[in-house]
């Protein structure tokens, strides 16, 4: 019923659209898009958005199907035994390579082709509205006279690694105190259990909104056109810059026109006015990376992670 | 009493085995003081030393035939269980279960439930009759149709591929 | 005034009440279904919702959720299989009333008291939404810890027989709970290099195997299966006189579902065992517990119904969903644009009471529902044993695959299955397994996250004022239930109460 309901969407979206320009035509009439996370959250809401939007631009039919379990090893497992012939891609985020590497499953990122990236979620540092805390400043100065207590969602998450790299960088033994989830852990922040947390901006709006949470500082290279005034962490002197993306992989051997055909697809529906809008709301930046460089960042980005499981001791 | 002896033997290898397996935990230095193998670590002694007491009491009971040893709750009788004709009736049915999984991957799930439910039927002493076959046809066409097509879920289709 | 106009105006000019039949019929069938969970269920009709309307598409998730809880019931009084995680305290006494042929009278009990928690739950939601989702913030990580062993404490009273091996069994259950990833490090405990245990075993897959799958272990040996009464095929709710001894049961169990479902992560499993303990504890028929005790069945039940309601509290207060079901709903919220949240309330209040007017009339349709669809489910479970076997068995390896897709899951429920046989050979309780299972995870995570936000200073669990109360009940049930015996040692005539699971053990017999 998902895949019918979502085929007629795309379809009836299609049917809207523009006549087909005279252009070399997507090889496949229908695209799955496969997700290890479950209908309505994360990476769900991302591809069911982007479908409706692409897919007039495209001339394709997308269909999501959820493949959850595993951490992702599922989902990557499945991608990894699909043709490469432009018919499944597989949403990635830093999720799957941690699965990677924690598990090492038969299929890991290895064995699959980063696509082209869509998207950045900004990951910040907040605190509760009315904690004494101010500036990331007085945040090490609590945690280099005391001892402070920082919140980062689940054990092996790029949370947990900007906080322990952030640690390193400001020369503190603050406590890290690992949750299952960033809803245990806005609660922790919220109560004051913990000095502060991190997390995607785009999760914390209502809470901001709400003027339950204020943000001290932000992970990305810079600073971010929805709050200008919120300084990053790296130009507050600790060199750490964390970067969650949000893309598309495909079984290896992806064909060029296939490529091709989605880097051109990505970068106009970043462009129109409506999915604009839709993503502003949800406070995620747009972050294209073409397939070359995409396959660099992913393996770089692999490598890192690698080292720092190794080093801190998670995995041999 | 015997049977609680060895079946606290059972539970103390048990324990001893569970507490070897945490020397595979990797230790982390983003790990707490108590640390990944701590907690079962101290679950393993725990449940060690409970089999020992377990073992010691029947063991104790056993020696001075069945003398004053009710439990806690002053309950005394035993159940009577023909204990060996129950084990092999329950290792046919794990069989089938078994067997149901082997199948499944290739044979897809539509036959290999039906066969299941055929297989049970016959087990539990029902006769091969039309009647039991159109009931296992019939029983494997509504799940078929309650989990595959309802549910979607997607049940393997075994070597049929996308044709049932 | 202008309010209850409101709500007319929803019932009469919406599509509200064909979608709050739909939802709740939808719940039952799933909830009914072993293995898939309230969650699972909610979540196969999300596609459906995106033409939908806000209001109906949240109406229809939220009544899908209470038809769920309840349908959890009908296979746990049926069958000893529980139908959801919350729904295995009910096959206690619910089972044990079905083998005495009081069937119908137990899926009546279940009914009537699902419906009282569920009103209670929404009464509560409706009216103090707000000053309870301050609560919600209350608890810490060693207030969590103590909850824990709150719930563990339990064993010591349900131990029955003998409380070695209860304990036994509880410590088999806490080892099965720390399979999975490290709540602290990340690393991968007990795996065995296997991405299907990394994230753990799910609860409901050993609940299934070890009451469902070791059930027909065991009736294949021949035991004739009880039936349920000829001609009672039809709903028997309780009489007035048994209306008022449910009273004080319904009490204890929407309390303690109210309070569970405002702690974010508490979850209906440790309500529903909570609530009947202490239903055991303060009954004036103690001996009936375990035997097929009306109360028994009452407690959880009401528990589970109150539970579904309050969880909304910190989901809508703070988009913190305090359970599976409810991540699903947030889902289901996201999609429309709906961020729950602290101004939820006042950006989209129509949404907000269309939500409300619909759950105010779910318990009702549940009624109806529960009513029609049990002949049906009376009628099925009277089939001669060996098609029933089959068909329960056939049930069971198929709804375990939909918990995540996997063989590898059925494979660890006939595994559970030979393990729940052993066990009844061996005369030891499942509950106190069911508890360590549910409970492992949260009692560990917590008990490290506080040692490390107190310096590995043990004390934190103390200054918790929370935590400390907790506790503090936790050493009077432990002590209570180890003084007990001392006691009729002492006075030997005048306690004539007996514990639990002297029937609840008997599950556990051959």
């Amino acid at each position: 019923m998902l895949r019918k309901c979502l085929v007629s969407v795309a379809l009836a979206l299609a049917l809207c659209g523009p006549p087909a320009v005279a252009q070399e035509a997507y090889p496949v009439k229908v695209v799955k898009l496969l997700t290890h996370s479950s209908p309505g959250s994360g990476s769900d809401i991302f591809l069911r958005n982007l479908s409706n939007y692409l897919g007039p631009i495209m001339h394709v039919s997308f269909v999501v199907e959820n493949i959850t379990g595993g951490g992702g090893a599922k989902a990557v497992a499945a991608l990894a035994k699909s043709p490469p012939d432009g018919s499944v891609f597989y949403a990635t985020t830093p999720t799957y390579v941690f699965t990677s590497l924690l598990s090492h499953p038969e299929h890991t990122y290895k064995d699959v082709e980063p696509l082209v990236n869509v998207f950045t979620d900004q990951e910040v540092i907040f605190t509760r509205a009315d904690s004494p805390f101010k500036t990331l400043a007085d945040v090490m100065k609590t945690a280099k006279e005391s001892r402070g207590k920082w919140g980062a969602s689940t054990p092996g998450s790029l949370e947990r690694q900007a906080l322990e790299r952030l640690k390193k960088a400001a020369g503190v033994n603050a406590a890290v105190v690992t949750h299952d989830g960033g809803g245990d852990l806005l609660i922790d922040v919220l109560n004051g259990t913990v000095d502060i947390g991190v997390g995607e901006y785009g999760e914390l709006k209502p809470q901001l909104d709400g003027g339950k949470v204020r943000v001290l500082a932000v992970f990305s290279a810079n600073r971010l056109d929805a709050a200008p005034d919120i300084p990053t962490v790296k130009e507050s002197g600790y060199d750490v810059v964390v970067r969650k993306f949000r893309g598309l992989a495909g079984p290896k051997g992806l064909p060029d026109n296939v490529i091709k055909a989605w880097e051109d697809g990505i970068q106009k529906v970043l462009q129109d006015p409506g999915y604009k809008k839709e993503y502003t709301s949800d406070v995620l930046t747009p972050d294209y990376i073409g397939h070359d460089d995409y396959v660099a960042f992913v393996n770089q980005f692999g490598s890192d992670t690698e080292a720092f499981f190794k080093e801190t001791g998670v995995i041999k | 009493m015997a049977r609680d002896f060895f079946g606290g033997l059972v539970i103390l290898a048990f324990a001893g085995l569970y507490y070897v397996g945490t020397f595979d935990i990797q230790r982390s230095t983003l790990a707490d003081n108590v640390g990944a193998q701590g907690v079962p670590s101290a679950y393993a002694a725990v449940l060690a030393i409970l089999a020992l007491l377990l073992v010691l009491r029947s063991g104790y009971g056993w020696l001075t035939a069945g003398g004053a040893t009710a439990p806690a709750s002053g309950k005394t009788h035993k159940p009577q269980v023909p204990a060996g004709r129950a084990i092999g009736r329950m290792l046919g049915m794990l069989a089938i279960g078994v067997i149901y999984l082997l199948l499944i991957e290739w044979a897809g799930y539509a036959l290999t439930i039906a066969l299941m439910i055929g297989a049970v039927v016959l087990y539990q002493g029902g006769r091969a009759t039309p009647a039991t076959l159109i009931t296992a046809l019939c029983g494997a066409a509504f799940f078929w149709l309650l989990f595959v097509r309802v549910l979607q879920i997607p049940l393997p289709a075994g070597l049929w591929g996308g044709a049932i | 005034m202008h309010t209850i106009l409101q709500v007319l105006s929803f019932y009469g000019t919406t599509m509200m009440i064909p979608v709050v039949f739909a939802g709740v019929a939808w719940g039952i069938i799933g909830g009914a279904l072993p293995g898939i969970s309230p969650s699972i269920t909610m979540a196969l009709l999300i596609p459906f919702t995106y033409t939908m309307s806000p209001t109906l598409a949240i109406v229809l998730l939220a009544s899908t959720y209470v038809g769920a809880e309840y349908g959890g019931s009908v296979p746990a009084i049926l069958i000893n299989t529980p139908g959801t995680n919350s729904a295995a305290a009910t096959t206690l006494d619910g089972y044990q009333m079905k083998l005495q042929g009081r069937a119908a009278e137990a899926i009546g009990i279940s009914l009537y008291s699902g419906v009282i928690g569920s009103f209670v739950g929404i009464a509560i939601v409706v009216l103090l939404t707000q000053p309870l989702a301050r609560m919600a913030l209350l608890f810490t990580p060693p207030a969590y810890f103590s909850l824990g062993i709150l719930g563990l404490s339990v064993i010591a009273s349900l131990s029955g027989g003998s409380v070695l091996k209860a304990l036994i069994a509880g410590v088999l259950g806490l080892m099965i709970a720390t399979i999975g990833t490290d709540p602290i490090s990340g690393v991968s405990r007990f795996t065995f290099g296997m991405s299907d245990l990394l994230s753990g075993i799910k609860p409901i897959l050993i609940m299934v195997g070890l009451f469902a799958v070791s059930e027909l272990f065991l009736q294949s040996s021949g035991a004739a299966w009880v039936k349920a009464e000829e001609g009672a095929s039809r709903v028997r709710f309780p009489n007035a006189r048994m209306r008022r001894r449910l009273i004080r049961p319904q009490f204890i169990g929407s309390v303690i579902g109210a309070f569970e479902g405002i702690m974010p992560g508490a979850g209906g499993t440790i309500a529903a065992f909570l609530a009947y303990n202490e239903a055991h504890r303060w009954s004036r028929h103690k001996d009936e517990f375990g035997k097929g005790s009306p109360e028994g069945v009452a407690a959880p039940e009401t528990a589970n119904g109150t539970v579904a309601c309050t969880t909304l509290i910190p989901m809508l207060s703070f988009g913190i969903p305090g359970s599976n079901s409810s991540a699903v709903l947030l889902g289901g919220m996201l999609i429309h644009g709906l961020i729950p949240g602290p101004q939820l309330l006042q950006e989209s209040p129509r949404v907000i009471l269309g939500l409300y007017s619909g759950m105010a009339i779910a318990p009702v349709v549940l009624v109806i529902l529960g009513v029609v669809m049990l002949p049906l489910c009376i009628w099925m479970v009277n089939r001669p044993q060996h098609y029933l076997m089959a068909f329960i068995y056939a049930l069971i390896v198929s709804g375990v695959y939909s918990v995540d897709q996997s063989l590898f899951d059925v494979g660890i429920v006939l595994a559970a299955g030979l393990v729940g046989f052993a066990m009844r050979l061996f005369a030891m309780p499942f509950l106190p397994m069911v508890l360590g299972l549910v409970l492992g995870y949260m009692v560990e995570s917590s008990f490290r996250r506080s040692l490390v936000l107190s310096g590995d200073d043990y004390h934190i669990f103390l200054q918790d004022p929370i935590s400390l109360a907790f506790l503090g009940l936790a050493a009077i049930f432990v002590g209570g239930a180890l003084l007990a015996p001392l006691l009729k040692l002492l006075w030997p005539k005048t306690t004539q109460t007996r514990s639990v699971s002297d029937g609840a053990a008997k599950n556990g017999e051959l």
